[in-house]
């Protein structure tokens, strides 16, 4: 095409064991430019971050930065070739400075026999920030004082630090997700500093599930959707529908989320919520859940969703307002309390939360529930894989055998092992927090299928969608919640679904 | 994939391994050195030696499946040797039930402590070690107590055997086999090493992972205990450092027996195998007259090998503790 190219990537591909993360991306970037990109989670845009970054290698493909080959072994060697990233979850570290942080692994440029010289750190942190207009923020303040968006412009102005190149040559900045939690004025203040950063011919790829945030800063965008690069488009070429179409493969979802087997919700209520409230996260929480109803819960990081799915599934607790199961108050500090009630959640890290990764398929199945596989008090090992066996092919489990360790399963079907101890446990108040993250597609449309025989069954579900539209999808009633308050509260039956953009509007 | 598979099977196995091929060139070295090791005098002095050092090593395996340690394990059996001696001349075989009961009570200290205090059970067990190491020595005043021969028939049932077979040895595997029972099929035991790997998503899963833990230290506790109760009926008498080396004996034998230290995984069962190589180079060194400094040394290094053994280096790319 002839156009000049900072960076690019040809045929990348990613293959984990089990799943394949990439498969054949290509993307170039232009200098100057402001490089958008969107996909659902899980449809490989972070897996090529990481790539770029050097913390992953691909298994086939070839990168170049500045015309040369670029294949770097670590961060370090990335920031090196002029390419940095600012991560989705921060990674300053809380208890040093601002300057100590911009200047992390470089002390020995401020060393003298052994001392810090910490005013001329500070100096040169104060130039740094200037770069990006971060006058106001001292070089001298602890990071873990700062808010989270402040310390976000400090992490964005030290990674635009350390990519910068010798050779003066354009650097390219990587942005996941970065305006996630952060508010309107910030958000202008991010895109002013973008902006300046490309005007001086350095690029930057900015990724954020907020469609109209990618068509305001981007040049242009690449649309990802499991592992492949579906599209590029210029910004002019582009609307959030076109986008949105792109990413998800069809417009009508209805099929999809299985909408024609939603339960219309039956009288009796299992769960109510009474003025529930957790200092510093959410107050004042009122909703019921009804029997065969899936009510989700929609709301950006930070807006206390999480917080109130840790205090109804026993995890944290409450401090004001009462929680109400089948009419009887309860008071919940641990999960086995919450789960003698009938309680029980799908944690989101799976991993880290959900699963016992060292352990067998058929003993994570009956942890919620031993009484089930007990006879005299006693677990039988027998009536264990019995159950097992009955699950694996009930969720259609895809293992070698339920002596299998979980911890090498695939994430579809670690996942559906998480599934069949919530259905082992009976539980009849599921919580259900990310329930297909880091989940395959063909799995993700068992695991709804799923859900609606939960609610079949007259199980009640709270869900926290992977992403907005699976939220909507999924519920019957939806709660949207901003700021550790519910701002709204829609209905969402199966012939009467509300578009993305009109709960956007009170999450915002 | 398979391969890693295979990898791991390989490493869990190894010191098993090691402890079976060990205990065969062992017994086949001392057999050789002197005839008697062999003989039934012997096999019968090597199991009466084996049963206290059973008995903790299978408590401490319940803590080692959290990921914590207990160091007081010694101390607390030095502390109810020299408790029996001094209670049974004053109160008969009541005695017993006093020193089992302060048994449970000092594991279910630590475990408090542990839990509630959130002190690390290597700090919380090394400051209860000292409490009941000098507990032992104001009881006994420093000095070892001989009981009475008053007393002497509420302790004979120490000599009784059947067969070949000593009754206090009877009596560990009995323990030994009711402890198999917890971890296999009791929920309580499943919760230790389910917590011991992830104890995050274990409590998330609904278990009850502070019972867990204080359940564990108490079983610990509690068979540290009646492992000084054996040392008292073997030796008739109290002394007050008697449990001094098994802490490190018995952390040994579990580990030897393929318990891993960062928690999650083992078999008390399979103890058996670390205890009773332990105790037939202790005694093989004794029928071969190995200096008793020697010998320490000796156990000193072994202990090094097994735990070298079994670190799992692979694993610390998965957790974190």
């Amino acid at each position: 095409m002839g156009k000049e190219v900072l960076f690019s990537a040809q045929n990348i591909t990613k293959q984990y064991p089990g799943t394949l993360a990439l498969s054949n991306v290509s993307l170039e970037i232009e200098p100057g430019k402001v490089v958008g990109l969107v996909g659902e989670n899980g449809a490989g845009k972070s897996t090529l971050l990481k790539i770029i970054m050097g913390i992953e290698h691909p298994t086939e493909g070839g990168m170049k930065m500045h015309g040369e080959t670029y294949h770097p072994q670590s961060p370090i060697e990335a920031n090196k070739q002029g390419i940095g990233m600012v991560f989705q979850e921060q990674s300053l570290i809380q208890n040093l400075t601002v300057g100590q942080n911009i200047f992390f692994g470089q002390e020995e440029n401020y060393t003298r026999f052994g001392i810090l010289n910490k005013k001329k750190m500070y100096e040169d942190a104060k130039e740094v920030m200037n770069a990006v207009e971060l006058e106001h923020i001292r070089a001298d303040k602890k990071v873990s004082t700062l808010d989270f968006a402040t310390r976000q412009m400090v992490e964005i102005a030290k990674v635009f630090h350390v990519a910068k190149r010798e050779d003066g040559k354009g650097c390219v900045i990587l942005l996941d997700e970065p305006t996630s939690v952060l508010n309107e004025g910030e958000v202008q203040n991010l895109f002013k500093n973008v902006r300046k950063m490309t005007a001086k011919g350095n690029s930057v790829v900015f990724i954020s599930h907020r469609l109209d945030e990618v068509l305001e800063i981007s040049d242009y965008i690449y649309v990802f959707k499991d592992g492949k690069n579906v599209c590029e488009l210029d910004r002019k070429d582009a609307d959030e529908d076109i986008l949105y179409e792109k990413m998800v493969g069809k417009t009508a979802s209805g099929e999809y989320y299985q909408i024609h087997r939603q339960t219309k919700p039956q009288a009796e209520v299992l769960m109510e919520a009474k003025g529930l409230g957790m200092r510093g996260y959410f107050r004042n929480i009122n909703f019921s859940l009804h029997k065969g109803e899936v009510v989700g819960i929609c709301g950006v990081v930070g807006s206390g969703k999480e917080e109130l799915c840790g205090v109804i599934c026993g995890d944290e607790e409450a401090t004001s307002g009462s929680l109400f199961v089948r009419g009887k108050e309860v008071h919940l500090k641990h999960p086995y309390q919450a789960l003698a009630q009938g309680i029980l959640s799908i944690p989101k890290e799976r991993r880290e939360e959900s699963v016992i990764e060292d352990k067998t398929i058929y003993e994570n199945i009956s942890m919620s529930n031993y009484k089930k596989v007990s006879s005299n008090g006693l677990i039988s090992s027998e009536k264990e894989k019995q159950q097992a066996e009955a699950y694996l092919k009930e969720l259609a489990i895809k293992a070698p055998s339920i002596s299998q360790q979980v911890g090498f399963l695939s994430g579809g079907n670690a996942q559906k092992v998480v599934f069949a101890r919530i259905l082992a446990s009976d539980a009849d108040i599921l919580l259900l927090n990310h329930p297909t993250r880091g989940v395959d597609i063909g799995a993700k449309g068992e695991i709804y299928s799923l859900i609606r025989d939960i609610t079949a069954q007259g199980k009640g579900v709270i869900v926290l969608g992977d992403t907005l539209d699976e939220c909507i999808g999924l519920s019957n009633r939806l709660l949207v919640m901003k700021d550790g308050e519910i701002t709204k509260e829609l209905d969402a039956s199966a012939d009467h679904k509300p578009e993305q953009v009109d709960i956007v509007k009170y999450m915002m | 994939m398979s391969q890693i598979k295979s990898n791991i099977l390989k490493k869990e196995n190894f010191n098993k391994i090691f402890s079976v091929a060990s205990l065969v060139i062992l017994i086949i070295f001392f057999t050789i050195m002197n005839q008697s090791f062999i003989g039934v005098y012997n096999i019968k002095n090597i199991l009466t030696d084996m049963s206290p050092l059973l008995l903790m090593a299978c408590g401490v395996s319940f803590v080692l499946f959290l990921g914590s340690i207990d160091l007081s394990m010694g101390s607390i059996a030095s502390c109810a040797a020299v408790m029996l001696t001094f209670l049974l001349e004053r109160m008969g075989p009541l005695a017993y039930v006093v020193v089992i009961l302060y048994g449970l009570a000092a594991g279910f200290l630590n475990g408090m402590l542990h839990t509630k205090l959130k002190v690390p059970s290597f700090i919380a067990t090394l400051s209860t070690q000292s409490i009941w190491q000098s507990a032992a020595y104001l009881i006994s005043g420093g000095m070892p107590m001989v009981m009475i021969p008053a007393v002497w028939p509420y302790v004979d049932w120490a000599k009784i055997s059947i067969g070949f077979l000593p009754l206090l040895f009877l009596v560990a595997a009995a323990v030994l086999a009711v402890c198999y029972v917890i971890q296999k099929k009791m929920v309580v035991g499943r919760t230790m090493l389910a917590l011991g790997t992830n104890e995050r998503a274990s409590r998330l899963i609904g278990l009850e992972v502070v019972k867990a833990k204080v359940v564990a230290f108490t079983i610990s506790g509690l068979l540290a205990a009646v492992g000084g109760i054996f040392f008292a009926v073997k030796l008739k008498s109290g002394i007050p450092t008697v449990g001094e080396q098994y802490n490190l004996m018995a952390i040994a034998s579990a580990v030897l027996g393929g318990v891993m230290l960062t928690g999650g995984k083992g078999n008390v069962l399979l103890t058996v195998l670390g205890v009773g190589l332990i105790t037939v180079i202790q005694n093989g060194m004794n029928v071969i007259a190995v200096d008793g400094f020697w010998q320490k040394i000796v156990f000193g290094l072994l202990v090094i090998i097994a735990i070298f053994m079994n670190t799992d280096k692979s694993r610390r790319n998965l957790v974190v503790k």
